[in-house]
């Protein structure tokens, strides 16, 4: 129960955050994308900086999942990246998005559902790689 | 400045890194959006292959493992028993993922009617008007480019958050690999909307 509590309380954060972040912004992301506005990129870079101390200091010695390099990696990655500049939206954004009444990330959550729901199905049958899990 | 401009770099990292951090020890488990999703739509049926029983857990990713690899016989889905749970991973709870989910939503929406910001709208903005568009094929382009964002976190095994956030801040060549690809895509594609529009 506590580390339900724990859940909730961070993925609030997270929603509130990205919100005031203006990462849920789709001007925003685009000037980010074109390098003519620099501060998601540092807000990004900050992150993962500060992060890289957490996780070195406070949850040393921790176990955690290895993510090695694998066939999908780039692949993935670089489909991924053309919807984020195309819908201005990363995973946890069309959820923001709905929050502010941003109503076309609607349609982009249909989209990242299905293309999630797609993809296993076609690993099974064409590619046969580990991915790795986010959760594991 | 909390409910004001949009917040400057230094305090959107804290807030990421908190986040990031924060979670990780609350959950035993690194922040990842992307798997959310893939845990709620694996459905809460999923949750019994919780590794309660060590047989049961066997049993059950044997079973979901032979059920993605179809034509595998079971000698070699048992030699590759990894490749299932990575897909759909099934060792958190779906109400865990599903709530969490609603939560960032929540967030946002507190956030945009605290700083007074939340407005209904059918557009991303004038932007997206410029470079996409308006009318009824932005909803085609929004649901490719959600598609490819959906495929591409799952072929990747990661997003922004679980690669981005979790993975480069623990320098795993795999997250830092895919970071490049998919901040370099962006970039790209960026530039090519500027292009075509001009």
């Amino acid at each position: 129960m506590k580390g339900r509590i724990g859940v909730i309380f961070f993925g609030f954060l997270l929603g509130f955050s990205l919100d005031r972040i203006g990462f849920s912004d789709w001007g925003e992301v685009h000037r980010m994308f074109l390098f003519a506005d620099l501060r998601l990129f540092l807000t990004f870079a900050a992150g993962v900086s500060l992060s890289m101390i957490g996780f070195f200091t406070i949850l040393r010695g921790q176990p955690m999942p290895r993510r090695a390099i694998h066939r999908g990696s780039i692949v993935g990655g670089l489909l991924f990246g053309v919807g984020w500049a195309l819908t201005g939206a990363c995973p946890g954004i069309m959820l923001v998005q709905l929050g502010e009444g941003q109503l076309p990330g609607l349609v982009t959550l249909a989209g990242v559902l299905g293309g999630t729901a797609l993809y296993p199905r076609l690993h099974a049958r064409f590619f046969r790689w580990d991915p790795g899990s986010c959760e594991a | 400045m909390l409910l004001g401009a949009f917040w400057p770099w230094w305090l959107g990292g804290i807030a990421l890194a908190v986040v990031a951090v924060g979670f990780y020890w609350v959950a035993r488990r690194p922040l990842a959006v992307s798997g959310a999703y893939a845990r709620f739509l694996a459905g809460p049926s999923a949750d019994r292959a919780l590794p309660s029983d060590p047989d049961a857990l066997e049993a059950a990713l044997l079973a979901a493992t032979l059920a993605q690899f179809p034509d595998a016989s079971a000698g070699a889905a048992a030699a590759a028993p990894a490749s299932s749970p990575a897909l759909i991973p099934t060792n958190v709870t779906w109400s865990s993922q599903t709530v969490f989910l609603l939560s960032v939503f929540v967030g946002a929406g507190v956030a945009a009617m605290l700083s007074r910001s939340f407005a209904v709208r059918a557009d991303l903005g004038p932007d997206f008007v410029r470079l996409i568009g308006s009318g009824a094929h932005t909803w085609g382009v929004l649901l490719f480019g959600g598609v490819l964002v959906g495929f591409g976190t799952r072929m990747a095994g990661g997003c922004t958050s679980g690669h981005g956030l979790s993975g480069c801040g623990r320098l795993q060549p795999g997250s830092l690999v895919a970071t490049a690809s998919f901040f370099g895509a962006g970039v790209a594609t960026s530039f090519l909307l500027e292009a075509i529009a001009r």
